[in-house]
């Protein structure tokens, strides 16, 4: 059987597991497996039980259960609220008003929090009922959430940087630090959004009383536990000081540190906090053990070499690639969650990434707003399953509100493509990492 | 039955249990080491064992995951079928994973034993014994496939 006889029967079989509802980790190892077990020479067993081992027990991945932790300490804690009061003075007379507020507390929890799902769901969880009960219009606020909440995945600390980087052995620091500045950069363009669509609702939007200078103060105060959070974890990995699995251990240490001090700390919050990091670093752990038994086998039957050597050959551009990928992204994004996409990519595509002359840093940081996309493109979007369960609102027609949100992180992928220094310039001024 | 399922709910709780402490392990071994920077020791293996301990946690978590509905699927053929085939499915999706789960179970078990015949050792300062952070795997490899065919069990009684 040819190469790509092999290759379409393979994504015919995961394709046919995904439909069933097989869990996605489990159907990734059983395509593997596959994969070992009919087209290679290889001895399965041994290949599998080491794919699943090393996949999971590497030691840049111990970030990720500390800071899922971290960010689920910070979620039970009432730390948002009162971010949403410090906030509210600051932002008010902005046009669009309070609606800023989920954007800039979407930013800043995204610079304490991993993912795009917990982030929308901290800053949601208070946001959302105080816009609601203010009069501001449901699209709106609903749909400003869905976007800014996907800076949780590109502001680090980000789950999906740490799964990327581990699986394509590329630094975790300097894939976080390449997040900084596009993470700031789309938190502007979402607030210039917003402006351009309150211009567009004046009526609709209820006027904010122009705010004290004490309440802009207190506003200023109430965000210093959370900047310094923040400068205490990416500033540490910044400078080299620490990795990021100890800024993650730092970070958690912080985050208790803050909730004691507001008097929140208990045995219980301990607890809940942990067993939420266990089942997510669980869930992420299991589609990560299944990608590494895919990925082996893809190796051994050398589909990616032949891909990679493939496009170069047939001199695709970095261009040509990069868009058609991104309709491939548009597309699995419909069905598939942002960790799963990409494993897949890895395992399939990365060889040819590198074929072609992307510059691996880069490729992450494209990568992971092609992921927070698919958050909020429905059927499947995680972001839009916690607005959903936050408000009840029908899952269609809070994508339908987050449209223009969509429409800027395309626009962000353009600015990506034409300046890349976007991504890579901060990481080159490290020192250490 | 009953005192079968009970045994089960209490194999996952300690699958759970063991999952949190390594959680914690890993907060403190790393805290330990950046402490240790700054006053001057040195924790021996600490990156090797805190990521020995996230494959643990990974795996020891699967089950409790499993029973909390943690883990990702692919719902949207299941949501267009009728209830008889829904549960038509849902059986052959629990079963294609339970094969996938007992097929990963064996082969870490089957490492394990390796790693004992041949006396692996980790890497680094602290020389342990491969076989023991790879048997906690290999057990909650194992206790996940338990959940998962209680899982489908259910499905299958569900069925009727």
């Amino acid at each position: 059987m040819s190469l790509l006889e092999i290759g379409i029967l393979l994504a015919g079989l995961l394709f046919l597991l995904l439909a069933l509802g097989v869990y996605i980790g489990l159907a990734l190892l059983l395509v593997g497996l596959a994969g070992l077990a009919l087209f290679t020479t290889a001895p399965p067993g041994p290949n599998v039980a080491t794919a699943l081992w090393t996949s999971t027990s590497g030691w840049s991945l111990a970030a990720l259960p500390l800071f899922v932790w971290m960010g689920e300490v910070l979620y039970r804690s009432r730390l948002a609220q009162s971010l949403f009061q410090g906030l509210a003075p600051l932002l008010a007379r902005l046009p669009g008003g309070l609606l800023h507020v989920n954007v800039v507390a979407s930013a800043l929890f995204a610079a304490v929090i991993g993912s795009s799902a917990a982030t929308t769901a901290t800053v949601g969880r208070f946001t959302l009922p105080e816009l609601l009960r203010r009069g501001y219009p449901k699209p709106l606020a609903l749909g400003s959430l869905a976007g800014a909440g996907t800076l949780g995945f590109l502001i680090p600390p980000s789950v999906i940087m740490i799964v990327y980087g581990v699986m394509a052995e590329v630094s975790v620091a300097r894939l976080f630090m390449a997040g900084v500045v596009p993470g700031i950069l789309l938190a502007l363009l979402f607030m210039l959004t917003v402006v351009l669509l309150a211009l567009g609702h004046r009526r609709a939007l209820p006027q904010e009383p122009p705010p004290s200078l004490s309440q802009v103060l207190e506003g200023l105060a109430a965000l210093l536990p959370v900047l310094f959070l923040i400068l205490l974890v990416l500033g540490s990995i910044y400078l080299g000081v620490a990795t990021p699995t100890e800024a993650a251990a730092i970070g958690v240490a912080g985050a208790f540190g803050l909730t004691a001090l507001r008097g929140e700390l208990s045995l219980a919050l301990f607890r809940e906090s942990l067993l939420g990091a266990v089942r997510t670093t669980s869930m992420i752990g299991l589609i990560l053990a299944g990608a590494g038994v895919l990925t082996l086998a893809m190796g051994f039957t050398g589909i990616p070499r032949a891909l990679a050597a493939w496009a170069a050959e047939a001199g695709i551009t970095p261009l040509l690639f990069v868009f058609l990928l991104s309709l491939v992204y548009v597309v699995l994004g419909w069905f598939l969650d942002g960790i799963s996409i990409v494993v897949l990519t890895i395992s399939v595509i990365l060889p040819v990434v590198k074929a072609i002359g992307l510059d691996p840093l880069w490729f992450g940081v494209y990568l992971v707003i092609m992921v927070e996309l698919a958050q909020i493109t429905p059927p499947v979007g995680f972001n839009l399953f916690v607005i959903q369960s936050l408000t009840g609102e029908d899952l269609f027609r809070i994508a339908r509100y987050s449209l223009p949100f969509i429409g800027v992180l395309l626009l962000m992928v353009v600015l990506l493509v034409a300046f890349p220094g976007l991504a890579t310039w901060l990481p080159r001024t490290m020192t250490g990492g | 039955m009953r005192a079968l399922e009970r045994a089960l709910a209490a194999l996952y709780r300690l699958a759970e249990g063991l999952a949190l402490l390594l959680g914690l392990f890993i907060l403190l071994v790393i805290l330990a080491q950046v402490v240790g920077r700054f006053v001057g020791f040195v924790v021996p293996s600490a990156l090797e064992l805190a990521g020995f301990a996230t494959a643990g946690l990974v795996f020891l978590g699967l089950a409790p995951t499993l029973r909390a509905g943690g883990h990702v699927r692919v719902h949207l053929l299941w949501e267009r079928l009728p209830p008889r085939g829904r549960a038509r499915v849902e059986r052959l999706s629990l079963g294609l994973g339970l094969l996938a789960a007992l097929y990963a179970a064996w082969a870490l078990w089957a490492k394990v034993g390796e790693s004992l015949r041949f006396g692996d050792l980790a890497p680094g300062l602290l020389p342990l014994p491969l076989w023991i952070p790879l048997g906690v795997v290999a057990f909650g490899a194992s206790v996940f496939a338990l959940a998962l065919l209680e899982a489908l069990l259910k499905a299958f009684r569900g069925g009727r």
